[in-house]
């Protein structure tokens, strides 16, 4: 320990000798300034070549790039969208039809809603018991309509068609109505 | 049925009652009535016949013979005009709705040309003229023959026929299976039936036409709007156009033929779903076929094309020409 004191006393006492500045025995700066001025515009001219050589090498890289990422994004965005139009043609398609389809079907329901209500209303007559005649003129509009709805299978939004079909249940109601009205019930 | 109850309680009914009485089955009817020029008149017959004649009088009169099952016969004022009603027995059976009852009433009921008629039967013919005010009509089976009625006229039966000459307003002619037959009627004009046939030549400027398995023959003057629909049978109309007419036709499988005055001036369009025979003798344009699949159309103008032709049928042919 005491040994280890001593050389650090010594140390210490050396390093205040030290001088705390080492200069150069010559001047170095103008060498360094020269070598600096003269390393710099070669590096700088390497550089500017490189850069230029990457700038060269890189641009058509970057136009790729970008022409493939452009060309990518507007592919997908083209997909999408294309995606989405055919999905909404889809949808349309399928929905469309699904509204003509409704729609008749929707007629078609409310139409015999109002049919048995009606025959409930008249204590559900035996239709067939009706004059011969008469049942001819009913199974005449079901045939009509049938004929009418099959039209409709093949034009779903045809808006005549669908008048026609609203018509001729009409006519049915109408006749189940003339011929089962209170007033006659019991003829 | 507030007629019947009504019926059941004349003494509420009745304003100023003159006639109230029952008379036997089979017997003859000679009574009359004094009312209003424009009173509301109720007539209900269940069959035979009935004429009802439209005159200058303030008077109803009825005279003819009533049904052999006759239990009452009503001739009364009421709270809403004058009920003339011949009362049988609600369990009588009366056969066929085809066949009018021999054995039914036979009644000429006159009555002033201004009262508004509303008349109700089954197997009852009607025969009704000089009626000005509007008058309803139905029957079942009974044919209906009217002659020189005006104002709202609506006439309707099941399986009976119906003749109107000369009716003017706004008519609707309605029957099943029997035949329409109308000439030089006016106004406003709508004829349905389902398979009788109808025919009417008309001076009515708007027209509605509807038939299921009848034909219809329309032969029209100056015509402002006409809607057409057949579903299986066909359909010719002969007209004059007016500026600005619309015309709306279609059918199902039904022909579809249209013959226009020389100088017809409307946009048509035409179409087929599944033929393809549309045929154009107004001009020299033809239809196209369509390109995918049957059927095809055909646009074409004429004139100024201020009217509008559209024509729509799924099978049937369609032809539009000149009269």
């Amino acid at each position: 320990m005491k040994n280890s004191l001593i050389d650090d006393e010594k140390l210490a006492s050396h390093i205040t000798k030290i001088p705390k500045e080492i200069t150069p025995k010559r001047d170095l700066w103008a060498g360094i300034e020269h070598a600096i001025s003269n390393s710099t515009q070669p590096e700088n001219v390497q550089g500017n070549k490189n850069k230029k050589k990457s700038f060269h090498f890189n641009t058509p890289l970057a136009w790729a790039a970008s022409v493939i990422i452009a060309v990518l994004v507007s592919w997908q965005l083209n997909q999408s969208f294309s995606t989405q139009n055919t999905a909404n043609v889809v949808q349309q398609n399928s929905t469309t039809p699904m509204l003509g389809f409704n729609a008749v079907n929707f007629i078609q329901t409310n139409f015999q809603q109002q049919k048995q209500s009606l025959l409930t209303s008249y204590g559900k007559p035996d239709l067939t018991q009706l004059p011969l005649k008469m049942q001819q003129e009913l199974q005449q509009l079901a045939k009509a309509q049938q004929s009418i709805v099959k039209a409709l299978a093949k034009e779903k939004n045809n808006q005549n068609l669908l008048n026609l079909l609203q018509w001729t249940q009409q006519q049915e109601l109408r006749l189940i109505e003339q011929l089962y009205r209170p007033r006659w019930q019991s003829i | 049925m507030n007629h019947i109850i009504k019926i059941a309680k004349p003494s509420l009914a009745v304003i100023g009652s003159l006639l109230a009485l029952s008379v036997f089955a089979g017997e003859k009817v000679d009574q009359k009535l004094t009312v209003a020029a424009n009173t509301n008149i109720t007539i209900e017959n269940v069959r035979g016949e009935v004429v009802i004649h439209g005159w200058n009088k303030n008077e109803i009169a009825v005279t003819g013979e009533l049904d052999d099952k006759t239990e009452k016969f009503i001739f009364e004022k009421t709270d809403n005009g004058v009920l003339i009603k011949v009362v049988t027995p609600r369990n009588t059976n009366y056969g066929s709705y085809s066949i009018v009852d021999e054995d039914g009433s036979n009644l000429i009921i006159n009555l002033p040309k201004n009262a508004r008629v509303n008349f109700d039967g089954v197997s009852t013919n009607v025969i009704a003229n000089n009626l000005q005010h509007g008058s309803t009509i139905q029957t079942v089976s009974g044919n209906i023959d009217l002659t020189n009625l005006a104002d709202h006229i609506e006439i309707s039966t099941v399986s009976g026929d119906i003749k109107s000459k000369a009716l003017s307003g706004k008519i609707s002619l309605s029957s099943v299976s029997g035949e329409i037959d109308d000439k030089n009627s006016q106004g406003r004009l709508r004829i349905e039936a389902v398979s009788g046939n109808i025919d009417s030549s008309s001076a009515a400027t708007i027209v509605t036409a509807h038939n299921v398995s009848g034909e219809i023959k329309l032969s029209l003057q100056q015509v402002d709007e006409l809607e057409l629909n057949t579903v299986s049978d066909d359909a010719t109309v002969t007209l004059h156009l007016n500026n600005d007419g619309v015309i709306k036709a279609s059918s199902v499988s039904g022909d579809i033929e249209l013959y226009f005055q020389n100088n017809v001036q409307a946009s048509f369009r035409l179409n087929s779903s599944v033929n393809d025979d549309i045929v154009n003798k107004l001009t020299n344009k033809k239809a196209k076929k369509a390109k995918y699949g049957p059927g095809a159309s055909l646009n074409f103008e004429t004139g100024n094309g201020n009217g509008a032709v559209r024509i729509n049928t799924v099978s049937g042919d369609i032809k539009v020409a000149k009269k």
